[in-house]
Formats: structure tokens, C-alpha cells, sequence
């Protein structure tokens, strides 16, 4: 019983549309037969994930564009109108809502999964950066997208990002009116921040596609970190990591489904349901909880500039990611010390976000700093040292070795 | 636009703190928010038509006065109970301006059920300058807008109580236990028992008249909650049988694989 | 393929037909998944409750003179509220010219020349169909609802 997908060259309408466009061969190689490591653990479903949930947000961002209104006057009610009047507009807009918090969740995990595995590692920089650039896209994304409601949290929290870029010496003011169109947050900015919203996601498509192609290059890594040296190490993707991607879908989707139909403003700012109101600050101006670790690090410094300054290199420290881990293993398995820096990472990041959520004053001050000085230590300091200076643990010697042979494989704890 | 940001930024660190998604919004000194039973509540909640047309009638009797419903239409109703015939007949009760008629005039008509339900004011500038500068909120959407939803409404219309000795309370504003900072603009909207005399007959006590008006007001706020509980139960049934099936289906399809037979490769290390 | 050595499935009978099953039953599930995850998507391109309120109107004819037209708005459009003379309700054969109405007594279209008599009928090209009429109903002797 053939475990490839669509016969190869049976069909002659398959062979007519192969010999011009080599489709269905592609996706044969691609998704059918694509030798995948054997040992993969559920962490790698969450591209895949990561995959389906973009084309999610698209299909139900492009139905909702259909009846929302881009004006400062309408588009509140338009939101509205979306929720009372239009048949399952309810439903697109929870989905679309909390599908960014979805999104951003599996990306995350996706990252971590990374970070432990040592996936950013020789030869797959690239590709990790290339995801880094994704990051970028979806915060961009993401950021404008909350804007379009117009409730207090969308013009507030817009005023105080944009207004960052102030921090700039000498052309900073003249940048922020380009950004703003006028002399505060209003109607121009409204309009080009529902343009660019439409766009962005389709250039993430575009740099999802090279991730893609990158990761195809040379496979996907796997939990041990070592290279698969032969057909022993890997299975094809279909029926193994289809069946499995669709099971992981299906739990996910149950997660999402409890969120949207019954704790739909759960991740959300309820000052956000009042219309926006230039003439009165809300008490607390807070992003969605996605961008909290960030907000945390920006607030952490007196300095404005400083503080914009580790807001951004927070993020582009990731690109040089894999020249700063100077270990010769990959998989954190094999690397004890690693092992306890990435979970110190992990509460961090966490303690970062519960910072975030609160004003700058006391604890979380405190919290805040040690927080940010962690994350950077952890990426600048530890990364180079640590890989240096551990004694990892040994190997195994392949992956079909690791599987196959004794009961518990070397290094699983 | 530093001093902006400064401004901004001192008004973040000097006031109050909330939290997303916790429901720390009150500040220190207020009363702990209690609880009620709603119908609308938990995973399979719905709305109690007899509670939203009763608070309807405290909504249009005491609250119209002042606050607005602007994203309710007078159709929206049948949801509750009333017939198309009611409906027409309540909308007609109110007059709407239309217009520009053919001399260019905008003029009066009575509602119709396709209208909005009408304010008590023209715009915002008129309403503060009838409120002492003051202006009351639309109702729409009061439910999702603070933190406590329906218990937060019920609080602040039952919460109105006699100042506590020694408490500065400023002029043209009365206590409530529940309102951030104690001092709310409003008067005491619900003032006696009977005040509204239900068309159900249901006594109508302050607690009842409190409870009535948040059940309708949270109608208002998403009327189509019975469709989501609805129709996310029929989903999420259907993912927990996708899920069963699709496990079944993925042990299947490994059990065959040498070093993998009967043991399933777990999630994490 | 040749792949499928990678992986030594072997299968008895038994196995097969469960995983057919499986595979069945899963399809299935996912079918009926699909379409109900599209439907709430499609079902939203229809007209939503406000667009629908606005579908029926409801016209006083009182004030309509024997031999009078009036133009209201229904669903985004003119209609053409006449009172027709004894005269116009029996169909003219063209009688008339150079009339605004045409020559037939009803409507001129100035797009590309089609006449409607008195009753909307299409009676000079190139118009394809007759003016639409609304399904109306008398709510009383003074009072229609359109729509």
C-alpha cells in the first residue's frame, strides 16, 4: 500500500499539468515523501500551527475589511454594526480578535522550541532569522490591527508607541508627524494604519514562503540536535506528521473554540469598548498581553531614549542569535547548564509580562529592571560563555540509533 | 510631542493600576464588588426575556432621561419578547428628526422600528451642558466596558450610599461605594421601591429594579451571547469527537514504526 | 515509492480496514467541518439585520391625484408610485409623441432609449426587461407597503 499521495504518474491529466508546471511533483516531494526526522516531539507542530492560524486571521480579516469602516467618526459603530447586524459578524470578529492572541501564542512557543533545540544553529541561520523578520511583521501587524477599533486603548496606546519615536535626536518630532499624518493620533492615521494592516500579512506570506523554502533546504532539526545521516533516521511526512499535525490542530482549534465562544473579551482591555476620546486619558494605558515583556523592558529605564533603545535591540538581538551561541551541540538535552538558562529565560520573560500589566512604581519597578537586565545578560553574556565553557553531554550517534536501540535513549531525562 | 509623551506617561505611573484581564480595575480603598447570580451567566447561560423587558421599562422610564442607547434599534426588540406589532408601536412613541425634506427643511416624524433608539440629547455639548457639565455615557456597551460588566452596573446602582464621616465629598456629586474614587456625578437614579411599576406586576424593589436594568443592559451590550453559547457547544462537541478520532487515527498510523510499537512518543523531553 | 521501505509497515487485513475506517470516518468529519466553518463566511455577505430593516417601506397614497406620480426610495432605488387614469390602465398602442414619458405614456430611459408604458412594460428596446414591480400590499385604503 503506497504511503505517497497523488500517484505519481497515473493520471494523464496529472502528467499534462506536470510537464508545464511541475506542481504536483513539488508537492509529492514536498508534502508526501519529504523525509522528516523520526523522533519529532509535539513542539513541532507549532509551525504548522503557526501556518494555518495566518491563514485563519486572513480569510476572517478580509471578510471583516468587507464591512468595516477606516473613517475616525465611523469606525467604531462600523465595529459595532459588524457585531449586532451582520449575519455571524460576531463570530468573525471574536475569531479575528482573539486569533491575533492565538497567533502570537504558537509563534512563541515556536521560538522556544527553537531556542532550546538549538534550531537558530549552523545550517539553519537563515531560516531562523527569516522567522525573526515574521516576528517583526506580525507585531507591526498586530499593533496597527488593534488600532482600527477606535476605542480608548486603540488611540491611546497608539499615541504612546508612536509617540517613541520622538525619542530620536533631531529628526525625531518630524518623523512622528510623518508617521502621524498630523499633529496627533487621528483620522490620517487611521486610514493608513487600516492600509498597512491589509498589507503586511500578505508580505508575511511572502517571508513565510522562504521560510519554508529554507527549511526544505536542509530538513527540519529534531530533539536530539543531531544531523539524520540516513533513511533509518527519517519517515515521510504523509501519512506520519500529516496525521499528527491534524491531531495537534484539532486540540489547538478546541482551545481556541473555548476562548471564542465563551471567554471572548477575556484577553481583553474593557476600556476598549469606549470610543476613543482625545480629550480623556484612560487610568491605565496597557497593550494587549502579547506585547507586555516588551512594554515591561521599554518602561524599565527613567531614560526615554534608553528605554526605546532596549525596546528595539530586545527584538533585533534575535537576529545574531546564532553567532552569539558559540556551543557545539545543539539540543539543550545535551546541555546542562544551557538547560537551566533557558528556563531562567522562560520565568523572565513571564515575570516581564506580569510587569507590564502594572504601572512602573514599586515591585514592579524592581522586577522590571532585573527582568531587562536578565534578558540581556542572558543573550550577550551567558549565550558566548556557557556554550564555551560547558561539557555537554555525549551524543548519540544517530537518530535511528537514539529510537530504535536501547529503551530509554542516551540523554533523556 | 516629548512633553506629550511625558504627560502621558506621568498620568500612567500616577494613577491607579489595572491589570489585563484581572479584575483588580477598582482602586484600594473601594468595596470589594460583589457577585450575582445571572441568568446569562456560565456556559450555558441565557437571557431571561421577563428580566430584559422589565428592564427595558426601568431603562426607558428612569435612565433615558440622560443616557443614550445608540446602538440599539428599536427592531432589535423583538429579541426580547415584544412582538413586531410593540415594537412598532413603542417606536412610535418617539419623534426622530429626518429631513432634508423637499423645501430643505429637516423636520419630526414618529420613529419607525428600522430607526436607532433616540437620545435624550441632540450631541454630547448639549447633553454636559444640561448635566452641569457632566456627560452621562451611552448604555450600549456599558457591560463590556468596565471591569465587573454586570455585577460593576448592579453595584453602582445599588451602592449609593450616605457619605462616611470625615469623607470631602465635592460639590454636585454623591457617595457610592462602588464607583472608582467614591464620587460619582450621578443622583441616585433608582430612589424608592415602586418607583417603576412593572407591566409583569413582579414587585419592583431597588435590588430587583438594579438587577433588571443590568440583565437588559447586558443584552444590550451583546445580544447575540445566547447564539455564541449556542453555537460554540455544537463546535466544541464536534472537536472532542474530532479529537478522539483523529488520536485513534495517529496511533494507528505509527504503531507500525519499528521502536515507536506501543509507545507513543511524548510531548517534551 | 521507494520511501515507503523507509518505514516497514505491514499490515494485516484486520489493521487495514480500521485504518480505512479511520481514514473514512475522519474524512467525513472533516467534510462536514469545512463547510460549516464556511458557511457562517458566506452566510455574512448577505445582506445584514439593518440593510434588511430598510427592505419594506411602508407609503401613504392619499395625496396621490388620479393621473399624479410620485417617486419614493425603496431598497436604494426610485419607485414610481402612480395613479393611473382609465384611460392608462387600458395599454396605449403608441399613440403619443415626443412626450418626457415617451411614447407610450409610462417612462423614458435616456441610457439608451427604452420605453415603459403606464404599466412598466418594456415597449421600445433595448432594454431587456419590464420596470421591475415590487411585491406591494394594501395595509389599508390609504396606506401600501413596499417590499
Amino acid at each position: 500500500m503506497a504511503a505517497s499521495g497523488p500517484g505519481a504518474s497515473n493520471s494523464r491529466i496529472v502528467r499534462w499539468i506536470d510537464y508545464r508546471l511541475p506542481f504536483v511533483k513539488i508537492v509529492n516531494h514536498e508534502l508526501y515523501e519529504y523525509p522528516t526526522p523520526r523522533n519529532l516531539n509535539y513542539w513541532w507542530n507549532f509551525g504548522s500551527l503557526a501556518g494555518i492560524m495566518l491563514v485563519i486571521m486572513i480569510v476572517t480579516g478580509v471578510v471583516l475589511a468587507m464591512n468595516y469602516t477606516p473613517n475616525s467618526d465611523m469606525a467604531f459603530d462600523s465595529v459595532q454594526r459588524i457585531m449586532r447586524d451582520v449575519n455571524y459578524g460576531w463570530l468573525l470578529r471574536y475569531l479575528h480578535m482573539n486569533g491575533a492572541s492565538m497567533f502570537f501564542m504558537i509563534v512563541y512557543i515556536h521560538i522556544f522550541r527553537g531556542l532550546y533545540y538549538g534550531s537558530y544553529k549552523y545550517p539553519r541561520e537563515l531560516l531562523w532569522m527569516l522567522g525573526v523578520i515574521i516576528l517583526l511583521l506580525m507585531m507591526a501587524t498586530a499593533f496597527m490591527g488593534y488600532v482600527l477599533p477606535w476605542g480608548q486603548m486603540s488611540y491611546w496606546g497608539a499615541t504612546v508607541i508612536t509617540n517613541l519615536f520622538s525619542a530620536i535626536p533631531v529628526v525625531g518630532n518630524k518623523i512622528v508627524t510623518l508617521l502621524w499624518g498630523g499633529y496627533t493620533v487621528g483620522n490620517p492615521t487611521l486610514n493608513r494604519f487600516f492600509s498597512l494592516h491589509y498589507l503586511l500579512p500578505f508580505v508575511i506570506v511572502a517571508v513565510v514562503g522562504l521560510h519554508l523554502v529554507a527549511l526544505h533546504t536542509h530538513g527540519s532539526n529534531n530533539p536530539l540536535g543531531i544531523d539524520h545521516k540516513g533513511p533509518g533516521d527519517t519517515i515521510p511526512f504523509h501519512p506520519y506528521y500529516t496525521v499528527k499535525d491534524m491531531f495537534g490542530l484539532a486540540v489547538f482549534l478546541l482551545i481556541y473554540a473555548a476562548i471564542v465562544f465563551y471567554a471572548p473579551n477575556f484577553l481583553g482591555d474593557p476600556q476598549n469598548y469606549i470610543p476613543a476620546n482625545p480629550l480623556q486619558t484612560p487610568p491605565d494605558i496597557v497593550p494587549e498581553w502579547y506585547f507586555l515583556p516588551f512594554y515591561a523592558i521599554l518602561r524599565s529605564m527613567p531614560s526615554k531614549l534608553f528605554g526605546v533603545l532596549l525596546l528595539f535591540s530586545s527584538i533585533l538581538i534575535l537576529f545574531v542569535l546564532p553567532w552569539l551561541d558559540t556551543s557545539p551541540v545543539r539540543s539543550a538535552r545535551f546541555r546542562p547548564i544551557y538547560r537551566w538558562m533557558f528556563w531562567l529565560l522562560v520565568i523572565t520573560v513571564f515575570a516581564l509580562g506580569w510587569v507590564g500589566a502594572h504601572p512602573p512604581e514599586g515591585i514592579f519597578v524592581t522586577v522590571g529592571r532585573i527582568g531587562t537586565f536578565y534578558y540581556f545578560l542572558h543573550f550577550l553574556v551567558l549565550m558566548p560563555l556557557v556554550g564555551k565553557l560547558e561539557r555537554p553531554k555525549p551524543l548519540p550517534l544517530s537518530i535511528g540509533a537514539a529510537v530504535l536501540g536501547a529503551a530509554a535513549p542516551a540523554g533523556r531525562h | 510631542m516629548a512633553k506629550r509623551f511625558v504627560a502621558a506617561a506621568a498620568m500612567v505611573i500616577g494613577l491607579a493600576c489595572g491589570a489585563v484581564g484581572t479584575a483588580w480595575g477598582q482602586a484600594e480603598e473601594s468595596t470589594p464588588l460583589a457577585h450575582q447570580q445571572w441568568s446569562f451567566q456560565g456556559v450555558f447561560g441565557t437571557y431571561d426575556r421577563a428580566a430584559l423587558q422589565r428592564g427595558f421599562q426601568v431603562y426607558k422610564e428612569v435612565c433615558s432621561a440622560c443616557h443614550q442607547l445608540k446602538h440599539l434599534s428599536f427592531r432589535d426588540l423583538t429579541q426580547i419578547g415584544y412582538t413586531e406589532d410593540q415594537v412598532k408601536g413603542i417606536a412610535a412613541q418617539y419623534q426622530v428628526t429626518d429631513g432634508p425634506n423637499d423645501q430643505g427643511q429637516m423636520y419630526q416624524r414618529p420613529a419607525r422600528p428600522s430607526d436607532p433608539i433616540p437620545g435624550p440629547f441632540a450631541n454630547d455639548e448639549a447633553a454636559r451642558a444640561a448635566m452641569d457639565g457632566a456627560l452621562p455615557p451611552d448604555l450600549s456597551l456599558i457591560v463590556h466596558a468596565r471591569e465587573g460588566g454586570p455585577d460593576y452596573v448592579y453595584g453602582i446602582l445599588t451602592g449609593f450610599k450616605p457619605a462616611p464621616k470625615g469623607f470631602k465629598l465635592a460639590p454636585g456629586t454623591y457617595y457610592n461605594q462602588i464607583f472608582p474614587g467614591h464620587q460619582i456625578k450621578m443622583p441616585p437614579p433608582l430612589t424608592a421601591d415602586g418607583q417603576v411599576k412593572y407591566a409583569d406586576g413582579t414587585p419592583s424593589t431597588i435590588p430587583q429594579m438594579a438587577h433588571d436594568v443590568a440583565t437588559f443592559l447586558a443584552w444590550a451590550s451583546e445580544p447575540t451571547l445566547e447564539e455564541r453559547h449556542r453555537t460554540g457547544f455544537r463546535v466544541i462537541l464536534f472537536l472532542v469527537i474530532a479529537i478522539g478520532l483523529l488520536y485513534a487515527a495517529k496511533r494507528k498510523v505509527w504503531s507500525g514504526l519499528h521502536g515507536h510499537g506501543g509507545e507513543e512518543a511524548q510531548p517534551g523531553e | 515509492m521507494a520511501q515507503a521501505a523507509q518505514s516497514q509497515i505491514t499490515l494485516d487485513h484486520d489493521d487495514e480496514t480500521r485504518r480505512d475506517f479511520l481514514t473514512l470516518t475522519a474524512t467525513a468529519l472533516g467534510a462536514v467541518g469545512i463547510v460549516s466553518t464556511i458557511w457562517p463566511f458566506i452566510s455574512s455577505l448577505n445582506p445584514a439585520q439593518d440593510t434588511l430593516a430598510l427592505s419594506t417601506t411602508a407609503f401613504d397614497i392619499k395625496p396621490i391625484q388620479v393621473g399624479q406620480r410620485l417617486t419614493t426610495v425603496w431598497r436604494g432605488k426610485p419607485a414610481f408610485v402612480a395613479r393611473r387614469r382609465a384611460r392608462e390602465i387600458r395599454i396605449p398602442l403608441g399613440r403619443n409623441r415626443g412626450d418626457p414619458r415617451g411614447d407610450y405614456g409610462g417612462w423614458f430611459c435616456p441610457c439608451r432609449g427604452s420605453m415603459y408604458d403606464t404599466s412598466g412594460r418594456c415597449r421600445a428596446r433595448p432594454a431587456p426587461l419590464n420596470l421591475e414591480v415590487p411585491p406591494y400590499k394594501f395595509t389599508s385604503n390609504t396606506a401600501i407597503k413596499i417590499g
